[in-house]
């Protein structure tokens, strides 16, 4: 036979058969065509990259460089638009509400998902699993129109409370998926073996599931606070402005009469920063999260 | 340190010393430069004041679910009449100020009288004097006077003169239009108002029915699509306030009509590339003459805070005769008193061209003219700014003229 | 493995009459429930208790019954019907570009070769951004005079390229390429998940018998890959149906309406027109078109499966 083996199934290679092989790899039309595959893969991450770049980019520019065409690309960078997030508006105050909002809103998930999430992984109530379904798939405005109404006649419309409670609406859906999954994936027999000695099953979640699922609960955490840190909608409605958290903040670099482009780049750069990082970090399991509770049926 | 207005023997600044206050306002010069006076308003009169500023957008939702869901806990707002003075005053949330101006809490010499009469008016709403007015913003005609003048034109002063003008000052190649205003729909129809008025239309008739099929609204929304298709910038449908000025502030654009605020941004030559060129003129005059819209934001007392008299000390500070000296030297903007209007300070920081503009425009103004002057305020801008956005894309006038009034009339109804 | 914990936990279930039902499993559910139950399950009930009233705000008259009258001016309301139309077309312009394109990017990346993990790390990035930031960033490339993708235009010889975001043809495509920007990776990252755990054997089959790239995709590929592609079109319908956020920061809706989304004029008015009757008739059924669409697709799936 005078198949050529292809590199990209190294599996052949590896188990022996290297049947027709000429002696410089390198000239191979397969090895070329894989080079054109790699190269092919880096322009389409390059590409998909390009704007968070430009805007890396553009928050060191000043006004008068930006409104400049064709835009320059060596320019003094200055880090004057940064200075302005920060003097101008209450942009701490912002990232504040928003770490504050983003961590309640993890926090409570956790607290109320994982008792739920063990629940479901071992004694198979899925009841909830409706309702988590249902969160997934009802348009946020759904929820926010009654909330709103309802925190209204309490006094809560503005307050930390009815944001993070709303937030509860996307947190633990994605909470108790994510860590059904992961508790499933911690072996019985452990969890048998303390119960027979005498365990109790909050003392199973605590001392065992707990400390074994780590990695998840930390990577559901992060989910969780991604998904809160970027939510804009619902900041939108029960915010005020002490409590306005940062997506909603953005919309204000766009003044009575004006516009700061570098300002707002630098704003969008703040904003973005803390979330890519922390998504980086978690990466496996970012599609997992993102299919939570939508494989049903 | 603001000059306090000079005590007239027994007026006690003091008298409420100790109150604390909240104030909701928009973000804009005034209020900017108002906040910096806070320490002083302290000083001189004991009261705190929270002052609280917000994107015009959000105080319009924030106002209104505060105002009812929490009375009490706002003392004062500043306050646009021609899109809040239905609404609230049927709410019942201004506080007449009727009583309070002739009343012993006022100091002799804060005059009252001192205001324009005709910008005083668009404060008032049904007979009642609901807020005190600051700012008086019209609708000018900036003009970039080394386009005009490398071309041989003089400055446009009817309908038909700006069409030509205009026409006549594009260059596609270049990247010039001749002309720059809104194209977004709902804030469009603040720039459209002046040309409905120009061909001698109203958004009302007396009995407050909706007016807007009329020949005069078909020709003025005709002139419009047609002077912005011809002259315009490429993208102007859809285009927003925030993206209009900068075409006039980098020299993308010979002409730009909308509201007088805009000069600061044009004179100010950190941003603004005509600093030097930029001429204000009345706007140009239709079939019916020349009627800019005259609006005005002010604060205003809520009704149901139980510290209203503290709030009248605290808004005759900020407005006296010597406080608005300040604020105009800071904004650059034209005063609501008469007396500063015509001093040295005003003339001292404003073009020549525009302290004319305003002086010839102001009689013919049309207050409140911004949009119709009816509760549901944006919806009906939506119903009107969707015909804008009909002709901007060269559909007929007149059917876009019907399906506006018809929508109008259904919102009012509904 | 459930039924061995259950054994164990209640070992006398099997021995006694007595039969003590062990709490634990709703115990451990029920703060989770009522949580839910309280900021999901309450405020949908009172969606539909709101839209059968007239209901404002700002109070100028308490709320009144007003029956289905909601539901049917909805049927007459122009601008919702087009919002709909629109959504529609938003949502099939979504699902016609990020499925082939999220494929496509999977088998570039199926291939072992160094710096593949980076870039499959790297590839998350478009969807973690904050949305309502990145829509500024994005109205800021993509403007007319001044933006960096008039630039790019330039360089392939039109100076002058359509104005994306108020030519009312290219308004709501311009707004699906930026949601596709978006969310691409994330078809993508399924589609690689999926193809991870596609069996080797009919691979090896095929290039046994000589079939081509192509021939080995359209026959093996691509049909053991369709629950795949069927989730990640789920997850996709369910989001763009939604789309509400970078329309508001890109366009407001605009030009006038012309980009405006069901969801948008939903937002609209209930928040900024105050009738909270009539948004939470169009809340319902937004709700309601979602759960239909997404029903038809797991009907489908069904079908395929069978």
């Amino acid at each position: 036979m005078s198949t050529t083996v292809r590199p990209a199934a190294p599996e052949a290679v590896a188990s022996g058969s290297q049947p027709r092989i000429r002696r410089r790899p390198w000239l191979r039309r397969a090895s070329l065509r894989r080079l054109g595959l790699v190269l092919a893969a880096w322009v389409v991450v390059a590409a998909f990259l390009a704007p968070l770049a430009w805007m890396v980019l553009g928050s060191f520019k000043t006004t008068v460089d930006f409104l400049a065409y064709p835009p320059v690309w060596l320019f003094p960078p200055t880090l004057g638009n940064y200075a302005n997030v920060f003097a101008d508006n209450n942009f701490p105050g912002y990232m504040l509400n928003s770490t504050i909002v983003a961590a309640g809103a993890t926090l409570l998930a956790l607290f109320l998902g994982i008792p739920a999430a063990y629940s479901v992984a071992r004694w198979r109530r899925t009841a909830l699993g409706m309702l988590l379904l249902a969160a997934r798939m009802a348009p946020g405005i759904a929820f926010l129109i009654p909330l709103f109404v309802m925190f209204l006649s309490l006094h809560l419309v503005g307050s930390y409370v009815s944001l993070i409670a709303s937030h509860l609406i996307f947190t633990l859906p994605l909470t108790v998926w994510m860590m059904v999954g992961f508790i499933e994936a911690v072996p019985l027999e452990i969890e048998q073996a303390a119960r027979i000695d005498g365990c109790t099953v909050v003392g199973v979640l605590f001392r065992i599931v707990a400390p074994l699922t780590a990695q998840g609960i930390a990577a559901t955490a992060i989910l969780a606070f991604i998904s809160s840190w970027n939510n804009f909608l619902f900041a939108l409605v029960l915010s005020n402005e002490h409590t306005k958290t940062l997506p909603v903040a953005v919309l204000g670099y766009i003044g009575y009469n004006s516009i700061q482009w570098g300002t707002l780049m630098a704003a969008a750069t703040l904003i973005t920063l803390p979330v890519l990082v922390l998504a980086l970090c978690v990466q496996r399991y970012i599609v997992r999260g993102l299919i939570a509770g939508a494989v049903a049926g | 340190m603001l000059p306090v207005a000079t005590r007239a023997a027994g007026f006690d600044w003091k008298r409420y010393a100790g109150k604390e206050l909240r104030f909701m306002v928009s973000v804009h010069p005034w209020t900017q430069w108002a906040q910096t006076q806070l320490p002083a308003l302290e000083h001189d009169t004991g009261i705190k004041v929270k002052w609280e500023i917000l994107y015009e957008d959000q105080l319009r939702q924030k106002l209104p679910l505060t105002l009812r869901s929490d009375p009490g806990s706002v003392d004062g707002f500043f306050t646009l009449p021609s899109w809040d003075a239905a609404a609230f005053s049927r709410a019942g949330w201004y506080e007449p100020l009727g009583k309070l101006i002739h009343s012993d809490l006022t100091a002799p010499d804060w005059n009252f009288v001192d205001f324009f009469p005709n910008i005083l008016k668009i404060h008032e709403y049904d007979g009642h004097q609901i807020g005190v007015p600051i700012t008086i913003e019209l609708q000018a005609l900036f003009m970039n006077n080394h386009m005009l003048r490398a071309k041989q034109l003089k400055a446009p002063t009817t309908l038909d003169e700006l069409m030509s003008t205009a026409k006549a000052l594009t260059d596609r190649d270049k990247d010039v239009s001749g002309i720059v205003t809104r194209g977004d729909g709902v804030q469009a129809v603040y720039t459209f108002g002046p040309f409905l008025f120009a061909f001698g239309g109203r958004w009302l008739d007396e009995k407050g029915k909706p007016e807007l099929a009329t020949p005069a609204a078909v020709n003025a929304l005709k002139y419009y699509g047609e002077l912005l298709r011809a002259a315009g910038p490429p993208n102007i449908l859809g285009m927003q306030w925030k993206t209009t000025y900068p075409l006039f502030q980098q020299a993308h654009a010979a002409m730009f009509i909308d509201a007088t605020n805009f000069l600061t941004y044009f004179k100010d030559p950190s941003q603004s590339r005509v600093a030097d060129d930029v001429a204000v003129a009345v706007l140009p005059a239709g079939p019916a003459g020349e009627h800019s819209t005259v609006i005005s934001w002010g604060p205003s007392i809520a009704a149901s805070s139980s510290r209203k008299e503290a709030t009248w000390i605290a808004i005759q500070y900020l407005t006296s005769k010597a406080a608005m000296a300040a604020s105009t030297k800071a904004t650059h903007l034209p005063p609501s008193r008469q007396s500063i209007y015509d001093s040295s300070v005003y003339t001292s920081s404003v073009p020549e061209d525009m302290i004319r503009t305003t002086k010839i425009e102001i009689p013919n103004a049309v207050p409140n003219g911004a949009n119709p002057l009816v509760v549901p305020v944006p919806e009906v801008r939506s119903a009107i700014g969707e015909a804008i956005i009909a002709v901007l894309q060269g559909k007929n006038a007149k059917a876009a003229a019907d399906a506006m009034q018809k929508r109008v009339v259904q919102i009012l109804n509904g | 493995m459930a039924e061995t914990i259950l054994t164990l936990a209640a070992p006398s279930r099997a021995r006694t009459t007595r039969r003590r039902h062990d709490w634990t499993p709703d115990l451990l559910i029920a703060p989770a429930l009522l949580a839910m139950i309280f900021v999901m399950g309450f405020p949908l009930l009172y969606l539909g208790y709101m839209s059968v009233h007239r209901w404002s705000l700002i109070g100028f008259s308490p709320p009144r019954f007003i029956g289905l009258a909601n539901f049917a001016a909805l049927a007459g309301d122009e601008r919702f019907l087009s919002s709909l139309t629109r959504t529609l077309y938003f949502t099939a312009l979504g699902l016609a570009s990020n499925l082939p394109a999220g494929l496509g990017i999977a088998l570039l990346l199926d291939q072992k070769f160094p710096t593949r993990n980076l870039l499959r790390a790297l590839l998350i990035l478009p969807m973690v951004a904050t949305p309502a930031a990145m829509g500024l960033v994005w109205v800021v490339m993509l403007d007319p005079s001044l933006g960096i993708v008039r630039f790019l235009f330039g360089l392939i010889g039109i100076q002058h390229p359509p104005l994306w975001l108020s030519n009312p043809a290219l308004v709501v495509p311009t707004l699906v390429f930026v949601d596709a920007w978006m969310w691409t990776p994330m078809v993508a990252l399924i589609c690689m998940a999926g193809l991870a755990s596609l069996p080797a054997d009919p691979f090896e089959a095929a290039r046994v018998d000589g079939a081509s790239a192509w021939q080995r995709f359209r026959f093996i590929t691509f049909p053991l890959l369709t629950p795949t592609l069927v989730v990640a079109a789920m997850l996709r319908i369910m989001d763009l149906l939604k789309v509400i956020d970078i329309v508001y920061v890109m366009t407001g809706g605009g030009p006038g309406h012309l980009s405006e989304t069901t969801n948008l004029y939903n937002y609209l008015v209930a928040m900024s027109y105050d009738k909270i009757g009539y948004g939470s008739t169009v809340a319902l059924v937004l709700f309601a078109l979602v759960l239909l669409c997404t029903g038809v697709l797991v009907r489908l799936r069904r079908m395929a499966a069978e």
